[in-house]
């Protein structure tokens, strides 16, 4: 009798400290109609487990204060080895929580992933930035994410080097980028604003400057815009990439971005403000074979106080004449 | 004989450089006759250098000095059983063949690789304290952030156990040593290499990749990723060894009356878990042997270009892994099930459904490798029959925890020092479980799937869980293993200190988690410094209790209140002979004639000596 | 235990120990619980060959390569011989018929030995290295990690071959021989595995 109370007040307990946890607000910001989803189980799980955590934690109080040893005490206790009943319910209740726990969960992942998409963006992860497609713009490798607020998006994530992990935390979806393959991701944002963009996988000594607002790090941001407002951005990229395509300055600045160098340094035509690198803007009248060595060979001469983390690979995945263009432009700085 | 010649360190000082010479010598001849430039290749040499080491370390320290004369055919000599046993301090740092001087050897070993594990810990903990780049470099706190991982899972977790089940196991079954006693030391001297290896990886620029070493960033990472590679090699056959040994015991090695129901729970927890090591460790040296050939040789097993499959590595590398996480946990459910049966003076309530629940997890351990990869872009189909299982194997862990339950209830419980740590447990080790059935919702993991969440899941699991039944089983059987009792005040705050910052330390991580910070990282947005700093603040209060343990460790060897055979009144059987127990355990075989948690029972017995016990009895030592 | 008597040491007591429902010795259930890790460890290959296969729709062979099937069977047929002739020894002990027990060892290391060599040679002759492509990777390392235990069951069997020769083997005292032949057969019925696998599945079913 004196367990039933204290197993009934115990679950009690444990329940409304669930509905405690989950009033004060422990998630971030919801921003996605995937965000509800997933909160809404959230919040089921921690309410019904946290009755179960109650559950536990009054019994093993209350044995331990009303039944431990006290001293010239001779109680002998009773030789119980078992009780079949119980045990047969403390294996049933579980199974019906976990298994309700599953139905809710899978009917969340369905919604999650239903419906047609309406827009489709490619992410590209690289050390230690983040390059995005919009193929239905015909614009590629830009620096910034911006997605129309209410539409039904299909992100696809690659890499060009190791696995990075793409997650907004705001829209509670994160997901590999996987190389070799292609990974998906369905998000339908619910509202405007800027939210945090995070990598979860790490990736290399830059790791942290890929993900979180780090010192020095450009802070990695989606941007969430009405649709009226996203065509505008999307006519002004698509302006901005038709005229560094034709100017001879615009190749290098556009190699540069691509080749995610933005992501560290900064760099003047460009517009990039990485401070995880030296800065390249003093680079303008200096030797065009020293700055090609450190694009190449990047060990071989570090600037005081910076570390050895850039990706040693550069040689081999820009094209020897991208490189000249980068290395003239900017040894000449600028053009 | 010289003491260089004889088996010994000594011999090993010499034997180990000359065998890894001979075989970087013949690597290089080899290389030279395919006529493959260049001839000097650097991940090949350190890789067949520490191979040569690790077995001229063996030769020297004697591990094949009776097993190749007899592959040459020499005549077989009966055992003189003078490598057997403990006489002096000396003979712990020599091949023993005694079971219980492996037990200790592998306590002591694999706590000094926890203490160093557990201060990298402190180390990045400290570079965490404030945001931004403060005494350490990133590439160095990956370095350490994947030590800590690494030894503490291989070079702690999975071998103290493998330590206590060497040193109890074979007591509790009636034996007088495990089945193969040299396999049992060769399995020993393997670990400290293994942790030797590890941590020798900071020589040529640390493993950055985490444990889990993913490639192909690990394919492409500096060298300690190859020394990384052979440590977990050396780790891994060390605990086959092991596992193989225990199951033979198990199986063949009970004593008279011994049924498979009369053997403590212990035992079952090890039966289960050595199976688990079986069958699963493997997978994880296949792992790490694609990764190595990556690196080595340069096969492409991890370049996408060349048809490579960097998927199937952490599909490979989590069917050992998950499992893994059982064989880091059951035996500590073991521990737990013997402390708590003796110290609440009341038999083990539901003895049958917490064995079979062990075995349930076992079995199930193999069917939810998948829920680790829910996020990682996977097949999509794989996810939802992975959340089934996932949430399944709670409810054999939610039996073993109701049933200890009942085992309190009603109980005249002992609040020792093991059995502060056993309840202790209970109280955390449910937090990393009802997490843990939290992320076997998929929607949920892909919020925070490699967040600061999933690091206070597996630390409320793992230390919380697995280390606290570490310290309980450490102050329940220390009187057995020195015939004194570890101080009980200093026990008591040691306790306390471990329970209270556990939870300061990684409760907090999951806020943070949720909120948006990812697992290993250097350097965090400032919005999260406060948190930090208390967690940081909370992690050094934690090592400082840790210090406490070390302390009563070693002084109670010497200066413990002496203990009798049996301080506890427990009934199984290594409480039965004196402590520390004679050489080859029992003079006389003990025979079985009932279960092993007759507590409260009158007149229940779990064995007796048919002839005049060789110790005091039970009743004796209970007056 | 004799031993007790003969040395100052103080050995085990003597025991009969609990029936165990495998009733096998404890080497030959060591060996065979360490055979299981074994087809672990291959079986980590195979998950990895079968998850490409399966979710990558990867090539077997790949495009422009091929891998032997025909000659190797023959190999196969030969190995798969082996493990008779090595059970002919443990008959021929049984039997107490020393000369004709080593002569069947000899036999069963030389099938052992041709079975490799033979190996090499399609090594040589095959077209593709490890290096070459992810086929080329775990072909090689799945027969390679073969090759190796089959190079080990070798070693072994020289090892109870030397000890035939002295005579320590008799009908009662066995088991040595026993475990290496468990073995032997083990490293024989993971190549069929393997060979179907690797050779006959791409080429004849698929």
């Amino acid at each position: 009798m004196k367990l039933v109370i204290i197993g009934v007040v115990g679950t009690i307990v444990g329940c409304l400290l669930g509905v405690a946890i989950v009033a004060a607000g422990t998630m971030p910001e919801q921003a996605s109609v995937q965000a509800e989803n997933t909160d809404w189980v959230y919040d089921i799980m921690v309410i019904i487990t946290g009755g179960i955590f109650g559950l536990v934690t009054a019994v093993l109080v209350a044995a331990i204060v009303i039944y431990r040893h006290r001293r010239g005490e001779t109680r002998v206790a009773p030789p119980v080895h078992g009780h079949t009943v119980l045990e047969i319910w403390w294996t049933i209740i579980p199974a019906i929580i976990v298994i309700f726990f599953t139905a809710i969960s899978w009917k969340a992942l369905n919604d999650n992933e239903g419906g047609k998409a309406d827009l489709a963006i490619t992410v590209w992860g690289q050390q230690f930035d983040w390059k995005y497609d919009y193929p239905s713009l015909g614009l590629e490798q830009q620096s910034e994410l911006v997605v129309p607020v209410g539409a039904k998006i299909d992100f696809t994530i690659r890499t060009k080097d190791v696995i990075h992990g793409f997650w907004v935390p705001a829209w509670r979806m994160q997901i590999n980028a996987t190389p070799g393959r292609e990974t998906a991701l369905r998000v339908t944002p619910t509202k405007t604003g800027s939210f945090k963009l995070v990598c979860t996988f790490i990736c290399g000594s830059g790791h942290p400057v890929m993900g979180t607002d780090v010192k020095g790090s450009i802070p990695r941001r989606v941007r969430v815009v009405t649709q009226a407002e996203w065509d505008a951005w999307a006519a002004e990229a698509q302006a901005a990439a038709a005229e560094q395509a034709s100017s001879p300055e615009g190749a290098a600045v556009s190699i540069f971005t691509k080749a995610g160098c933005g992501g560290c340094h900064a760099w003047t035509p460009a517009a990039s403000t990485g401070g995880v690198g030296p800065g390249l803007d003093g680079l303008a009248g200096g030797d065009a074979e020293a700055i090609r060595q450190s694009i190449t060979d990047p060990s071989a001469t570090l600037v005081s106080g910076f570390g050895d983390i850039m990706p040693k690979d550069f040689g081999a995945s820009l094209s020897p004449g991208d490189l000249d263009i980068l290395v003239q432009s900017l040894a000449g700085g600028g053009a | 004989m010289n003491v260089f010649l004889r088996p010994n360190l000594a011999r090993c000082l010499w034997v180990a450089p000359l065998t890894a010479l001979i075989v970087m010598c013949l690597t290089l001849a080899l290389r030279h006759l395919f006529g493959m430039t260049p001839i000097f290749d650097s991940e090949q040499m350190i890789t067949v250098g520490y191979l040569g080491g690790v077995i001229g370390f063996l030769i020297g320290i004697g591990a094949f000095d009776t097993w190749f004369p007899w592959m040459l055919g020499a005549a077989e000599r009966p055992d003189d059983h003078s490598a057997h046993g403990a006489r002096s301090w000396r003979d712990y740092f020599r091949f023993n063949t005694d079971h219980m001087v492996i037990g200790v050897q592998y306590i002591a070993t694999t706590l000094i690789l926890f203490l160093v594990a557990g201060m990298f810990a402190e180390i990045f903990r400290a570079e965490l304290a404030h945001p931004g780049q403060d005494f350490i470099t990133t590439s160095a706190y990956n370095g350490l952030m994947s030590q800590h991982g690494i030894i503490m899972l291989l070079g702690f977790l999975i071998p103290i156990f493998a330590g206590i089940g060497n040193f109890v196991i074979p007591l509790m079954l009636g034996a007088p040593d495990m089945a193969f006693p040299r396999l049992n030391a060769l399995s020993f001297w393997l670990l400290p290499l293994a942790g030797l290896i590890f941590l020798s990886a900071f020589l040529v620029g640390s493993f950055e990749s985490g444990w889990t070493a993913y490639p192909p960033f690990s394919t492409r990472g500096p060298m300690g990723e190859t020394i990384f590679e052979l440590g977990v090699q050396i780790g891994g056959a060390s605990s086959i060894a092991t596992a193989v040994n225990f199951l033979v015991t198990i199986i063949t090695m009970r004593a008279p009356g011994m049924t498979l129901f009369r053997m403590p729970l212990l035992v079952w927890a090890n039966l289960a878990t050595s199976a688990l090591v079986v069958a699963a460790t493997p997978f994880i040296a296949g792992s790490q042997f694609m990764n190595m050939f990556d690196r080595v040789i340069g096969t492409p097993f991890f370049e996408p270009d060349l048809g490579g499959n960097t998927l199937a590595y952490q599909h490979v590398f989590w069917f050992y892994s998950h499992p893994a996480v059982y064989i880091m946990v059951l035996p500590g459910f073991g521990i737990i099930s013997e402390v708590i049966s003796v110290m609440a003076r009341k038999p083990i309530f539901g003895y049958r459904a917490i064995a079979f629940s062990s075995a349930g997890i076992a079995i199930l351990g193999f069917s939810v490798w998948a829920h680790h990869m829910f996020a990682s872009g996977m097949e999509p189909w794989l996810r939802v029959p992975m959340m089934i299982t996932t949430m399944l194997i709670a409810i054999p862990t939610g039996i073993k925890i109701f049933s200890w339950l009942g085992t309190l209830w009603q109980g005249v419980l002992q609040m020792t020092t093991a059995m502060l740590f056993a309840t202790g447990f209970i109280f955390t080790f449910v937090i990393g479980g009802v997490t843990g059935i939290w992320l076997a919702s998929v929607p949920f993991t892909y919020h925070v799937h490699d967040t600061y969440f999933v690091v206070a899941h597996f630390h409320y699991v793992l230390f919380g869980g697995s280390v606290m039944t570490v310290f309980a089983g450490l102050y329940f059987w220390y009187p057995k293993v020195f015939g004194r009792h570890m101080s009980e005040s200093l026990g008591r705050l040691h306790f306390w200190s471990t329970f209270i910052f556990t939870n300061l330390t990684f409760f907090p991580m999951h806020w943070l988690g949720l909120e948006g910070m990812p697992r290993r990282v250097a350097d965090y947005d400032p919005s999260y410094a406060n948190w930090n700093l208390f967690i940081s603040i909370s992690a050094f209060c934690l090592g400082a209790g840790m210090l406490l343990f070390v302390y009563n460790l070693l002084h109670s060897a010497r200066h413990g209140k002496p203990s009798g055979s049996n301080p506890f009144g427990a009934m199984t059987l290594e409480w039965l002979v004196s402590s520390p127990p004679p050489i080859f355990n029992f003079d006389v075989p003990p025979r079985i004639v009932g279960g092993p948690y007759g507590y409260g029972i009158e007149g229940a017995r779990h064995a007796m000596f048919p002839e005049p016990a060789p110790a005091e009895t039970r009743e004796q030592a209970h007056a | 235990m004799s031993a007790h008597a003969e040395h100052d040491h103080h050995g085990p007591a003597e025991y009969t120990y609990q029936p165990h429902p495998f009733g096998l010795g404890a080497v030959p259930l060591g060996l065979v619980i360490f055979l299981a890790s074994e087809i672990a460890l291959f079986g980590s290959f195979f998950l990895y060959y079968a998850h490409s296969r399966t979710i990558l729709e990867y090539e077997w062979p790949q495009p422009g390569f091929h891998i032997p099937a025909d000659a190797t069977s023959i190999n196969t047929a030969i190995l798969v011989a082996s493990s008779f002739t090595c059970e002919m020894v443990l008959l021929a002990i049984a039997k107490a018929r020393r000369s004709a027990a080593i002569a069947w060892m000899v036999l069963t290391i030389l099938l052992g030995s041709v079975f490799l060599g033979l190996q090499a040679i399609e090594y040589q002759t095959i077209g593709f290295l490890p290096t070459t492509n992810a086929m080329g990777a775990t072909f090689f390392s799945l027969t390679g990690l073969h090759g190796a235990h089959v190079f080990l069951g070798l070693l072994l069997l020289t090892f109870c071959l030397i000890r035939l020769v002295r005579g320590h083997f008799s009908k009662e005292r066995m088991t040595g021989l026993v475990v290496i032949g468990i073995y032997w057969h083990f490293v024989d019925v993971v190549w069929v595995i393997l060979f179907t696998v690797v050779y006959l599945l791409p080429t004849h079913v698929i």
